[in-house]
């Protein structure tokens, strides 16, 4: 934006300080110090490369629950759909149709954000309870399809994820450096605008003669894609079928979301935030791994820093709340 | 546009009848103004031209064209654009987000051409002649009064043929009045029309070509100012049915009995920069009134007073005894009830219907016993609607069906039940139609003589002449003038507004 000129540093850090991200951003930053103290090769470009390898999922899972969340909806039913890509992808892959089944997979996980999108955008169902329903849907095909884990993920298919593109790029950012640059597009048209006005203040959305259906719609039929890159990594990770495997992803990438800034009650936030918060959720794993936490704790600590840092995200907005009130 | 025709509209919600069969037409561009009382139909009608309401039946007519509108989308495409009374704006986005939002320009018919967007909103700005908001500001961050300013710009920046504006001066103060006016002149020059909604008669005098006047649902008359002189009274008979002259009764002499005893007292209170340093005393029975030019800090002191802002600085004394006043709840404990301007957001709860919006207060008195006394409380309820002329009178009826007028009697309900020691009204007439407002302040008289110490802050002059016993005009937070008893007049009230700034050095 052209107002954004500088007017001095000073200036910078205090907008930054207002953005809705800020608080996640400091939490990132702590919890990065914190895990290279516990394990000082984090650093290192293998371990970097490994740690970004297992967060690319709940990156490309957040992404898409962020644009959702924005528009005002939310959606249950990502961790089941990343969980029925990886167990379509492991039931039908063979070692030369790969590329098809990816490209099946993605398909079927934008068709399902488009039903979402017309249940809950066109036709006006309440978003959490609907797309809880599509979940359940979802994942009854999932373990119907496959109820142990199993499958068969041809082995250089799950070896290009730990490869790198030109030989220096990994894989997982190569493929997250292609997510970004499908959202840079999507977030210059007016599309994207209206996604935020339509979270923001409907009713006000409406009147200006923004088809809020229709957008909210779109909003879900785009997560789609990103569930399904979410899901394609997923399967290139694991490199099996097992449909527990994404399960916790629905509610992951709400918690990260909402650390990252992006307001549940929509139009309100940025997909910088998602990603950063779901780096913190990745980060926050890796520290309790590694300070020798078992992992039937994990859950607990994880509950712990996400309010952590929804209070400290609280506070920078205590002031504007007061007002409201 | 060079004409609109809509022949026999009507509109009903539930059992309720808001349009009866309207007919109203005008040819070539000019300004017509509607004018009714709240509930009278007149904003349905608008509502209905530009596509957000559809009508039950009947035609519109569009420079000849006969058309169906079913969207504001549709509308936009005929070049009919609605001003808001209550703001379109997402607070979330910018100034010149809000203002192309809905009519983006695009690129490759997918794309935002931001940095057009961003020039038409800065020119629209300047056109408007409003220096004091960025494009780039969040639309949050904008007083009541340049948020109209921004909505209307919003609505020029689509180039509109037929331009609604729904009572866009209830927010504005006089300067943006005049900005407002000036530029209505130049549309009407450029071949744009105007419907133009008002309850203040002398805008509609003052602005428009032709008037129709709106009652129960039906037009009940027309003054053609281009054959007829541009008289007030001549639309009063037409409004309110009647033909009798309700100026009189707008405003009766208030016997104004010298004020003994200090009941509230505020000594140096400050909230943030809005509200600096405010001392005043106000005496039991007495009708205290705030005045000045609009946004001037008058809403924010009177909401802490009534504790839902939390004063930065000084005390507030309540019968010589100093309060805490950190929470709405500790104001209306000590008595301390407020009647807000916004009575969709702050004052009632729109899905429920009038007796439970009405037994509410109760509960942070806590002085009821465990179970509610239903029957009991809805013969309170009966009785105090009954008194406030709520129309319907049905207790069960979801306060979201009532008129304007008659929901700000709804929330004058909730208090009625109590004795409240002081009465803090936030503009309470805002948007209500002449009867209701009538309604209200003698009731505001009443109350007012049987002891309760009222604080009133009112945009429109009128209210403060006629029901106050003393004016206090703030400018820039402070108060810079005190007006009494026989000197308060329309005359004095504007012009100490007014001359405040020049003092300031504005």
């Amino acid at each position: 934006m052209a107002g954004d000129r500088s007017r001095g540093a000073s200036a910078v850090l205090g907008r930054a300080l207002k953005s809705p991200s800020a608080m996640g951003f400091a939490v990132l930053v702590v919890l990065l110090v914190v895990n290279v103290i516990l394990q000082p090769e984090l650093v290192t470009p293998d371990v970097l490369t490994s740690n970004l390898m297992s967060f690319t999922p709940l990156i490309f899972a957040a992404l898409a629950q962020g644009i959702i969340i924005i528009s005002g909806s939310v959606d249950m039913s990502i961790g089941s759909v990343m969980a029925f890509y990886t167990i379509v992808g492991a039931a039908a892959m063979s070692d030369t149709n790969v590329g098809w089944i990816v490209l099946l997979c993605l398909a079927i996980a934008v068709a399902i954000g488009g039903f979402n999108g017309l249940l809950v955008g066109t036709l006006r169902l309440p978003p959490f309870i609907t797309t809880f329903a599509t979940s359940g849907i979802v994942l009854g095909t999932t373990i119907l399809i496959m109820p142990v884990p199993g499958g068969y993920v041809p082995r250089f298919f799950y070896k290009l994820y730990r490869s790198a593109v030109l030989g220096i790029i990994p894989m997982p950012l190569a493929l997250l450096l292609v997510g970004l640059l499908v959202w840079a597009v999507i977030s210059r048209t007016v599309f994207y605008r209206h996604v935020y006005a339509i979270g923001g203040a409907e009713t006000s959305a409406y009147a200006s003669g923004i088809p809020v259906q229709r957008v909210r719609f779109l909003a879900h039929l785009f997560a789609g894609f990103f569930v399904g890159l979410g899901g394609m990594t997923l399967l290139m990770l694991t490199a099996a079928g097992e449909y527990r495997s994404g399960l916790t992803y629905s509610l992951n990438s709400i918690a990260a979301v909402v650390i990252g800034g992006i307001a549940m009650s929509g139009g309100r936030g940025t997909i910088w935030g998602a990603i950063i918060g779901a780096f913190i959720l990745g980060l926050l794993n890796n520290i309790l791994f590694f300070a020798n936490i078992p992992s039937f704790y994990q859950n607990f600590f994880r509950g712990i820093i996400v309010i952590l840092s929804l209070c400290l995200g609280a506070l920078t907005r205590l002031r504007e709340l007061r007002t409201q009130l | 546009m060079k004409s609109f025709e809509a022949t026999d509209v009507r509109k009903r919600f539930g059992g309720v009848v808001a349009l009866h069969g309207v007919d109203l037409s005008f040819d070539g561009p000019m300004v017509c103004g509607l004018v009714g009382a709240n509930g009278s139909g007149k904003t349905t009608f608008a509502r209905i031209c530009s596509g957000e309401t559809p009508p039950d039946d009947g035609t519109l007519v569009v420079d000849g064209q006969k058309t169906v509108i079913r969207s504001p989308a549709e509308a936009r495409r005929l070049g009919i654009v609605h001003v808001h009374q209550h703001l379109s704006l997402v607070p979330e986005l910018t100034v010149w987000e809000n203002i192309s939002l809905g009519n983006e320009s695009r690129s490759g018919g997918l794309f935002a051409r931001n940095g057009i967007a961003r020039e038409r909103a800065r020119s629209l700005l300047a056109e408007l002649d409003i220096e004091d908001v960025s494009p780039d500001q969040k639309v949050a961050t904008l007083s009541s009064e340049n948020k109209q300013m921004v909505e209307i710009a919003k609505a020029l920046q689509q180039d509109p043929r037929l331009l609604i504006l729904d009572e866009p001066t209830a927010a504005l103060g006089h300067f943006h009045v005049e900005k407002l006016f000036k530029k209505v002149g130049e549309l009407k020059a450029s071949g744009v029309s105007v419907i133009f909604i008002s309850h203040r008669l002398w805008e509609i005098v003052r602005l428009c070509d032709i008037v129709y006047a709106f009652s129960s649902g039906r037009r009940t008359g027309l003054v053609d100012f281009r054959t007829q002189p541009r008289d007030e009274n001549l639309i009063v008979p037409l409004v309110t049915g009647a033909g009798r002259d309700l100026s009189a009764e707008v405003a009766p002499a208030r016997s104004r009995a010298p004020v003994a005893e200090t009941v509230l007292e505020l000594r140096d209170v400050s909230y943030e920069t809005k509200v600096q340093g405010i001392r005043l005393k106000a005496g039991r029975g007495e009708i205290l009134g705030i005045g000045g030019l609009a946004d001037q800090g008058q809403e924010e002191l009177v909401l802490v007073i009534s504790g839902m802002l939390r004063r930065t600085h000084g005390e507030v004394l309540l019968g010589g005894r100093e309060i805490a006043l950190r929470h709405p709840n500790e104001a209306v404990k000590n008595g301390i009830f407020l009647v807000p301007g916004d009575r969709q957001k702050d004052g009632l709860f729109m899905n429920l219907d009038v007796f439970e919006n009405v037994i509410y207060p109760r509960f942070p008195l806590r002085n009821g016993s465990f179970f509610l006394d239903i029957a009991g409380l809805l013969r309170i309820t009966e009785s105090v609607a009954r008194k406030l002329e709520v129309v319907p009178p049905d207790p069960k009826n979801p306060v979201s069906n009532l008129s304007g007028g008659n929901q700000q009697k709804v929330v004058f309900a909730k208090w009625l039940q109590f004795t409240p020691s002081i009465l803090l009204l936030n503009d309470p007439a805002k948007g209500i139609d002449i009867q209701a407002k009538t309604a209200l302040y003698r009731l505001v008289k009443e109350l007012a003589a049987g002891g309760t110490t009222v604080v009133l802050y009112a945009s429109a002059v009128e209210e403060l002449r006629s029901n106050c016993d003393r004016v206090l005009i703030m400018f820039e937070g402070r108060i810079v003038d005190e007006i009494h008893g026989d000197r308060i007049s329309d005359e004095s009230i504007l012009k100490s507004s007014l001359t405040a700034g020049v003092q300031n050095g504005r």
